[in-house]
């Protein structure tokens, strides 16, 4: 019998198999499969598996050293949180474990080359570094050396001023605009002081602030705490933006910005008046103070009379205030005048050296003693085109900082080095590169800053392995000594020996305690700062006499002379992001994905001035100032006063991780005249 | 060339010409094409849709289609279930644009979501309350009664009724059309309305939120209601389209008149319905949300005018010209009702889809607009060049229109 | 009371006059749940910040100008979860024992229906494929997993915390979970302590209490979703923004 298949069999069969097979499990664990492909495609990073274990270290990203616990999945950290007690981690702090591995981070030393307002980095071996700024060093006529210093105050530090001190001219810069930095302008009034300025703000119950950022960490976190409880501490904030301290504060004085110095000299000249003793402190400015009235001063800041008397008024009425200037993130420094005015009022109130007052602290122990050292000095106290050699030691963080205020100081020809683990921020600016461990990759110290009464010091541990091309910024200025013939004191070579000394010198001294932590011997005083305990100190209080010169009343009277500028830029950054010379990619959440924080570059107006520079939100506009000019955007908001332009300073594209190109060039650039400052510059703008 | 393939009787132009035809449309579909292919690569990233806007460009024309769409499912209730045997005339073509329109939209739909591979997991965990559910089911089913009764039309080409097999498998399905025709009936009745009551449920948006009758929001009624009246309106500007281009003549004139007159009296009911929705919706749904409904106009370019153009000149102009027997007589009224007609059901769904997204729903966020970017046009093209595509190859050698061999003879070469 | 276990009721409080918009909540929640960061193209559209802080102003002149700052997450409603009703694949879970609305990435076919029912566009879609710098990847959190493109997430009130807590409460042969172990992210975050979390249904934690206060108030309110998350704020114009009527004095639309 012949079996005939035809096609309605074949048919047949085919859907038998179809229906068949829908009744078997095939089909649907295929269905299954492709469910589970979708979620575990290959190229869809997978979050690392590892033995869990909790490090506990001390975030070294800006001078408020909180400490931290560190959750770690194989060694590598995940989560950095607030150690129990702590401060809760701000966002660059929450986020720091990522900068390690930030695009643009540097793992071999580069020789930087500006084309076209970017830089190109070509690789060159450290030594080659080395000998060049170790042969500029010792070449005669070239200029002075000068080393920039972002984190004055770490054994780091000490071992620069050791290395210049063989140079005549040579001398350590601090950071221009850090926290505090407006305190050293005590000087004027007391130029031989042994020590640092600083503000008692914890004991003080009154504060009389020119700008202080205390709600976002100036100041401490004790001064924050009681700012927020809204209790036991009274706050005038004088500031041109409602700022979440001038927010929080009992009374906000919205100032033009560059009248803060005659709002000094009008509460000065209603103090005068108000109280005999303190016009027998300031007989040599009696003559300008009666010129400079209250109401005059008001006048000249915009403000109501009223704001200036009631200022006078809560520092006498509470023995234990102070006025302080403030440094704000991007802006820094209020110019020397304004400075000297403000502390002025400190110091015909007799509030030197006094509890809630105005202080000085000792500052931490050398690693060695005795050492030569080469002098600290201001960058505007550096005259013009004098820097031969500068080194900007960025290897501990960096600050926003206009690039031309120190440009202006190098001599033709001068050879800028940067330390620095990114090839973002100051680093772009030098022509040579070395690359140095970032966060969490090698032991820092941090040093609190002089926006607080207590000394004191923490060590951040180490929880990553450093790169193969990271150098240890310690053993480059070994390298460098050796390169120039230069014989440093003590027997050191990493930055962990030179902590080891200090903190040798720290147990020897017996002054401080141990937050945190017991230690008997200098070894477990190390160790137990090595887990997070903080060493710190209290204040000391001898009240000092101080009085106003001749010299210093004649730099005063310029104050009388402040011009209402038509329009000024002012720049802002935020506060977390001012740190650091690149954040973490994650930041696009505060900026670019919610638009919370503006992105750098964007200059806020209020509405008037829109209209009267005829601007329109969206548009691009040039601010020409002394300095220079750039481009930005403009945006509307009431919240800047008029006549006065917000210009956003960061973060770049380039600091997030999303750009290539490494533009050198920041907003920053065009704030910023000689020895003034960058805080308030006199600018024009104009639709693009 | 392909004489052999195209109905006796009928006159085509020369297959060189055709090919000509195809040609730029062609060349569309592949444009489109890639900037499908760019969204199912790159992902979603390609469109301006965004967290705003989830729904765009997409979801609004794949509404709009499947409403246009609708002519078919009505023109086959009409006529197997109504016995409107004058349809006849059209029912071809509409169930070739029905089909087209929906498998586009589906295959828009599968662009549109994020993943893709996943799209069975809404039959195998199905959520009974939503109407997303509802939605795909009866928009599966439908499509595969669409591909039935588009099949007859296929089988009737002249070369394929040749196999006997088809023409009895053919004829078979012939007999149990007004079946396929009642169930896809009724399963458009219930996906036009879901569409409708996908907007109508959402609690959280009030310009969108309506109140109902059970579960069903009013606007899962007015959506039907707006579809229905709307289906022969776009059967008979396509017809027209058809003709014209073809340079024949397809139907006798009376076929367009009593779509017509079927299309004006259920957009009469519908702008009178809508309007009454509108007025509780105004003064007492939205109140009772909370919502003040001055916010629903607040903003150019969605204000006021743009109710008034849609229930005004699109739903009642066109009604009011559909149902004046003079104006039916005329080829020239006859387009432009349907125009209008069309163009109002297109408002209403964007209406629902973009300025319902548009509004904000919070005190302090902003109005926002959409632009879709150049790979959303583009594909949407992709489908539009896909129907005229599968549409002409359909006409050329399909019989879509029944009556064309008649008018051919009877002298009408126009 | 579902078996054995006591029914909680997650929510927050969070106190708009405490914050002062600093934003590390954000950064919190998006390195706990594994967010990436956005590529170059992303704006605050297509953003994903499954924590939020919005502006707002008293609309004012300088200097009376005032601004608050808004976080806003999954509000969890309660009554009739817009977006769990809506969902075609069943892919939002409404817990009933915690309160806690959840996603399921893995089952979510990116419709983007929810995002459209949501009235505080608390949804976002992965619009992108996830992407961290080379390396970066190695400091991911491992208890939660990375969502691939073309699903919707939002904030889940941290669930994976709760299921450490749990197994913490496991470990030593409890049923209930410490209220001090199960703090989401942002909650431990903020530095003004602005934000309160706890079991909205036992009296005595501070979130019941501070729910009940005078000055709370909840986002759109009158929608009749009744949401978990409230906000406080002595500022009656503050307390205004939470309402349904969003009319302004002057028109605006943004870029678009």
């Amino acid at each position: 019998m012949k079996t005939n298949v035809t096609r309605r069999d074949m048919l047949t069969l085919g859907g038998g198999v179809a229906v068949g097979s829908m009744l078997t499990p095939a089909p649907w664990l295929l269905l299954d499969d492709l469910a589970i492909w979708t979620q575990n495609w290959k190229w869809i990073p997978v979050p690392p598996k590892g033995v869990r274990t909790s490090q506990k270290t001390v975030c070294s990203l800006c001078p408020a050293g909180c400490a931290v616990e560190a959750g770690c999945v194989g060694g590598i950290p995940v989560a950095l949180r607030a150690a129990a007690d702590g401060a809760p981690l701000c966002s660059l702090g929450m986020t720091g474990h990522h900068l390690a591995w930030h695009p643009a981070r540097l793992t071999a030393p580069v020789r930087v080359a500006a084309s076209g307002g970017e830089a190109r980095l070509t690789a060159v071996p450290r030594e080659a570094i080395v000998r060049e700024v170790a042969d500029a060093m010792r070449s005669q006529g070239r200029g002075t050396i000068a080393v920039l210093d972002f984190r004055p105050g770490r054994g780091v530090s000490w071992a620069w001023r050791n290395l210049l001190a063989g140079f005549e001219g040579a001398a350590v810069i601090p950071a221009p605009g850090s926290p505090g930095s407006g305190l050293r302008a005590m000087r004027g009034f007391a130029p031989d002081t042994q020590g640092e300025w600083v503000p008692d703000l914890d004991h003080a119950t009154a504060i009389l602030s020119f700008g202080a950022p205390l709600a976002d960490g100036w100041g401490g976190a004790r001064t924050r705490a009681r700012l927020m409880d809204g209790t036991g501490l009274r706050l005038i904030q004088v500031e041109p933006a409602r700022s979440s301290t001038a927010a929080l504060a009992t009374r906000w004085i919205p100032a033009r910005p560059g009248s803060e110095g005659a709002v000094a000299l009008g509460v000065a000249s209603a103090l005068a008046s108000a109280d005999p003793q303190i016009a027998s402190r300031c007989e040599e400015i009696l003559p300008l103070l009666e010129r400079l009235t209250p109401e005059r001063a008001a006048e000249i800041a915009g403000i109501p009379a009223e704001s200036i008397f009631e200022a006078a008024q809560m520092l006498l009425d509470h023995p234990r205030s102070l006025a302080v200037p403030g440094e704000s993130f991007a802006g820094g420094r209020f110019d020397p005048t304004t400075e000297l005015a403000i502390l002025s009022l400190n110091v015909i109130l007799g509030r030197i050296g006094a509890e809630g007052g105005i202080v000085t602290r000792a500052p931490l122990a050398d690693p060695v003693d005795g050492a030569h050292l080469a002098p600290m000095r201001e960058l505007d106290e550096t005259p013009d085109a004098s820097i031969g050699v500068l080194i900007v030691d960025a290897s501990a963080g960096e600050e926003p900082l206009p690039w031309p205020s120190v440009a202006r100081k190098l001599a033709p020809r001068a050879l800028a080095v940067a330390l620095s683990p990114f090839a973002a921020g100051s680093s772009l600016h030098a022509g040579r590169v070395i690359s140095v461990p970032a966060y969490l990759e090698a032991i820092h110290e941090v040093p609190r800053a002089c926006d607080v009464a207590m000394a004191a010091l923490s060590i951040s541990r180490p929880l990553l392995a450093a790169r193969v091309g990271s150098a240890d910024p310690a053993s480059v200025v070994r390298e460098i000594a050796a390169s120039a013939g230069v014989e440093l004191e003590g027997d050191w070579s990493s930055t962990e020996e030179l902590i080891a000394l200090r903190t040798a010198q720290i147990h020897r001294s017996g002054v401080g305690r141990l937050e945190g932590g017991e230690a008997g011997s200098p070894d477990e005083l190390r160790d137990a700062m090595l887990e997070g305990a903080r060493w710190t100190t209290e204040p000391v209080y001898h009240q000092i006499r101080m009085s106003i010169s001749t010299e210093m009343a004649h730099r005063l009277a310029t104050i009388e002379g402040t011009r209402r500028e038509d329009l000024v830029v002012v720049p802002r950054t935020s506060p977390d992001a001012a740190w650091s010379a690149v954040l973490s990619p994650l930041f696009t959440k505060l900026h670019q994905e919610s638009g919370l924080r503006r992105e750098g570059g964007v200059a806020v107006v209020n509405p008037a001035t829109a209209r009267e520079k005829r601007l329109r939100p969206g548009q691009k506009a040039v601010i020409r100032t002394a300095q220079g000019r750039v481009v930005a955007r403009v945006e509307v908001d009431h919240a800047v006063m008029p006549d006065v332009i917000e210009l956003t300073v960061g973060p770049t594209p380039l600091a997030l991780g999303q750009s290539r190109n490494r533009v050198i060039s920041n907003s920053l650039d065009v704030c910023g005249s000689s020895g003034t400052g960058w805080r308030c510059t006199p600018a024009a703008i104009e639709e693009a | 060339m392909d004489k052999t393939l195209i109905l006796r009787g009928v006159r085509r132009c020369s297959t060189g010409r055709f090919l000509a035809w195809l040609t730029p449309w062609t060349l569309l579909l592949a444009v489109g094409l890639f900037a499908l292919g760019l969204c199912l690569v790159r992902g979603l990233n390609q469109t301006n849709m965004d967290n705003r806007f989830a729904f765009g460009l997409w979801i609004f024309l794949d509404l709009a289609i499947i409403a246009l769409g609708a002519g078919a499912f009505f023109t086959g209730f009409l006529l197997y279930i109504l016995r409107k045997d004058d349809l006849r005339a059209v029912i071809n073509s509409a169930v070739v644009i029905g089909f087209i329109c929906y498998s586009g939209a589906v295959l828009v739909l599968m662009v549109d979501v994020g993943q893709p591979l996943r799209a069975w997991f809404t039959f195998w965990h199905p959520n009974t309350h939503s109407m997303l559910t509802e939605v795909t089911f009866c928009i599966t089913v439908y499509l595969t009664v669409l591909a039935i009764e588009y099949a007859p039309i296929l089988l009737r080409n002249r070369q394929l009724r040749k196999v006997p097999s088809f023409l009895v498998f053919e004829g078979e399905l012939h007999k149990v059309m007004p079946v396929f025709a009642a169930v896809g009936a009724f399963l458009s009745f219930f996906h036009q309305g879901s569409l409708g009551g996908l907007y109508g449920v959402l609690q959280g948006r009030p310009f969108a939120f309506r109140e109902g009758f059970a579960i069903w929001p009013t606007t899962f009624f007015l959506f039907i209601l707006s579809a229905l009246a709307t289906g022969p309106a776009f059967v008979l500007v396509s017809t027209w389209i058809v003709s014209k281009v073809s340079r024949k003549q397809l139907v006798k004139p009376h076929v367009f008149s009593l779509l017509a007159k079927i299309s004006g009296w259920l957009l009469i009911v519908y702008v009178g319905l809508k309007s009454v929705d509108t007025l509780v919706w105004l003064n007492r749904t939205a109140p009772q949300s909370g919502a003040n409904p001055v916010q629903f106009y607040a903003w150019q370019p969605f204000a006021t005018w743009l109710l008034f153009v849609e229930i005004v000149l699109l739903g009642l102009l066109p009604a009011l010209i559909f149902l004046s027997a003079k104006r039916r007589q005329s080829m020239k009224w006859l387009i432009t009702g349907s125009l209008l007609a069309c163009g109002g059901v297109v408002v209403n769904r964007f209406v629902m889809t973009i300025q319902t997204l548009s509004l904000p729903t919070l005190a302090f966020e902003p109005f926002m607009l959409y632009w879709p970017s150049w790979q959303e046009v583009a594909t949407f093209l992709a489908v539009v060049a896909y129907g005229v595509i599968l549409y002409s190859l359909s006409f050329r050698y399909l019989t879509l229109f029944p009556q064309e061999r008649e008018l051919q003879r009877g002298g009408g070469a126009s | 009371m579902v078996g054995e276990e006591r029914v909680a009721r997650y929510g927050m409080v969070i106190d708009l006059d405490r914050c002062n918009g600093c934003g590390a909540c954000m950064t919190a929640c998006a390195v706990e749940n594994n967010i990436p960061p956005a590529q170059p193209r992303v704006n605050e559209r297509t953003g994903l910040t499954s924590m939020r802080v919005h502006r707002a102003s008293n609309h004012r002149g300088f200097p009376d100008h005032e601004e608050v700052f808004i976080p806003i997450s999954c509000q969890h409603c309660g009554e009739h979860t817009p977006c769990m009703s809506v969902c075609p694949q069943n892919a939002v879970d409404v817990n009933p024992l915690t309160g806690v609305v959840s996603q399921i990435p893995a089952r979510c076919l990116g419709c983007r229906y929810c995002m459209a029912a949501c009235p505080v566009h608390a949804r976002y879609f992965n619009w992108f494929d996830p992407e961290w710098p080379e390396g970066m990847e190695r400091t991911l959190n491992p208890d939660v997993s990375v969502r691939m493109r073309g699903v919707v997430e939002k904030c889940n009130f941290c669930h994976s915390r709760y299921q450490a807590a749990k197994a913490k409460a496991a470990a030593a042969g409890s049923r209930e979970i410490d209220p001090a172990d199960y703090v989401p992210a942002c909650v431990e975050a903020c530095p003004s302590g602005a934000i309160v979390f706890g079991d909205l249904s036992d009296p005595e934690s501070d979130v019941a209490l501070a729910a009940k206060s005078s000055d709370a108030f909840r986002l759109l309110e009158s929608l009749g979703t009744d949401p978990k998350v409230y906000y406080l704020s002595e500022r009656e114009w503050v307390r205004r923004l939470g309402g349904a009527d969003v009319t302004r004095d002057s028109l605006e639309v943004h870029r678009g």
